[in-house]
């Protein structure tokens, strides 16, 4: 109950502070705001559910199916926007495509109740994707050099924290996995990567916010010139 | 599945997320590596076109220069000279013959000159040779060649917003150039120039009625000239096109604005 706890509060802060950032958020960042803003409200919804019910399968897979096709959607399609490129236009389709298709496929997943062990390929697949993008924007950066050393380039910075966030919920999922098919003896594993999980959500997305939002540009760059 | 089995599950896969995790920092750092090692080459190959611009921008400043001094040559020789001839033979008739009559049409001449050393003076300022924009220049450079007599020469030469100052010095000097070709060259009889503004696109064209290019090159003329223009063009971002014929040349340029 304590992590729950703890996740509701971190998705608050997020919350309260991406709409306090909204206006001041570049056009071509909103799409991250959006994904970020439907993450926190998608887990708070969650929490209060369980709270109410208890977990129920059902319940948490219609919420977080509906979450993952809209934000893997929404991050694919910020990379395509931002940085205007043929392989990346089809890392869009491509994932769009794949993701909803892992769910026509596997449409028995809804009828699912209180059943874990059966779990839905589509955030693998939507990981699959934005890792692929991130790789291909750190090509462009590779390929489009100019004057700028890359580590003072937000977008290089942006790009590798959504990368290393994607490959540590991957791995996190995997944890998750062991935890609820009962094969930890102990859930101290389990709930230290819990936390660590919160701790980085939480700092991914003030890193977001911080980055995209105009209204902050003075302090990433004394950030950045630390 | 037994205690042992599932440990050895759990240390495999707490190993290799360790080892994704270093893999990833590995990546990034070789990332951060090859990003430095590209742009100390882009940085090198920026200074070098640098230089390089810097060089031929002086080149062409030069070469507008002597090719305006040419032009003052010409003019003292062919157009003042003349009319000083001219007037001194009319003074000579006005003392030889007692006609004071004759003097009008001595003040006539020495009008005409005064008129023509006004504007070549004019012409040499300083300042107004350096607030000439792309269009007076090519107007100027039209009207020199009509004065020859040679071209039948057709102009629509449009006002378009100022250039940076190299790049109309270097679009004014290609320009000249493919002008002074025909001229040399082409063995042409008629002439179009145009220069006109398409949003933030500069087009300029010039075609000759000639014998082409390969023709000029078959009588012995040497390309390097035409490599030349379009490294010049290159060096502002503009690109040349040359489409040539037994039927004539075109020339056209295509300068972008903020490229």
């Amino acid at each position: 109950m304590f992590l729950e706890a703890i996740g509701l509060l971190v998705n608050f802060i997020i919350l309260l502070f991406i709409v306090y950032f909204f206006n001041s958020i570049r056009k071509e960042y909103r799409p991250l705001m959006l994904v970020l803003l439907l993450g926190a409200f998608t887990n708070v919804l969650q929490i209060v559910l369980w709270s109410y019910e208890g977990i129920n399968f059902l319940v948490y897979n219609i919420i977080f199916i509906a979450y993952t096709i809209i934000a893997f959607s929404l991050l694919l399609y910020f990379f395509k926007n931002k940085f205007q490129d043929p392989i990346l236009k089809g890392l869009f389709y491509g994932g769009i495509a794949a993701i909803i298709l892992s769910v026509i496929i596997r449409d028995y997943y809804f009828d699912l109740i209180n059943d874990s062990s059966k779990s839905t390929p589509t955030p693998l697949i939507g990981t699959i994707f934005i890792v692929a993008a991130c790789l291909r924007v750190l090509f462009l950066f590779l390929k489009r050099v100019d004057s700028v050393v890359l580590y003072k380039k937000l977008d290089f910075w942006l790009v590798l924290i959504i990368m290393y966030y994607f490959v540590f919920q991957f791995v996190y999922l995997g944890y998750y996995n062991f935890f609820y098919a009962g094969l930890l003896k102990s859930s101290i594993l389990f709930d230290a990567f819990e936390y660590i999980h919160h701790i980085y959500y939480f700092s991914v997305s003030l890193l977001i916010v911080i980055y995209a939002s105009t209204k902050s540009k003075r302090l990433t760059n004394s950030l950045l010139h630390l | 599945m037994n205690s042992s089995q599932f440990n050895i599950e759990l240390y495999i896969y707490l190993i290799s997320s360790i080892g994704i995790f270093l893999l990833m920092m590995i990546f990034v750092v070789f990332v951060l590596i090859l990003y430095s090692r590209r742009q100390k080459q882009y940085l090198e190959e920026t200074k070098r076109k640098e230089m390089e611009f810097k060089h031929e921008l002086s080149t062409v400043q030069h070469e507008v220069l002597d090719n305006l001094m040419k032009q003052v040559y010409a003019e003292i020789h062919d157009n003042l000279g003349q009319q000083a001839a001219v007037l001194k033979l009319e003074l000579h008739s006005i003392e030889k013959f007692k006609k004071p009559e004759l003097a009008l049409g001595a003040i006539d001449t020495l009008n005409g000159l005064i008129e023509d050393m006004k504007a070549l003076s004019v012409s040499l300022n300083p300042q107004v040779v350096k607030s000439k924009n792309l269009s007076e220049s090519l107007l100027f450079e039209v009207k020199r060649l009509t004065k020859t007599g040679l071209f039948k020469v057709e102009c629509n030469v449009e006002d378009i917003d100022p250039l940076p100052t190299d790049v109309t010095l270097i679009l004014y000097r290609v320009a000249q150039e493919l002008l002074q070709n025909i001229l040399k060259h082409s063995k042409a009889t008629e002439l179009k120039i145009s220069l006109i503004e398409n949003g933030n696109e500069v087009h300029l064209e010039i075609e000759d009625n000639g014998i082409g290019i390969e023709a000029s090159k078959k009588e012995g003329v040497v390309s390097t000239g035409l490599n030349n223009l379009a490294k010049r063009c290159e060096l502002i971002s503009a690109k040349l096109n040359l489409s040539s014929s037994n039927k004539g040349t075109i020339a056209k340029i295509i300068y972008i604005r903020g490229e």
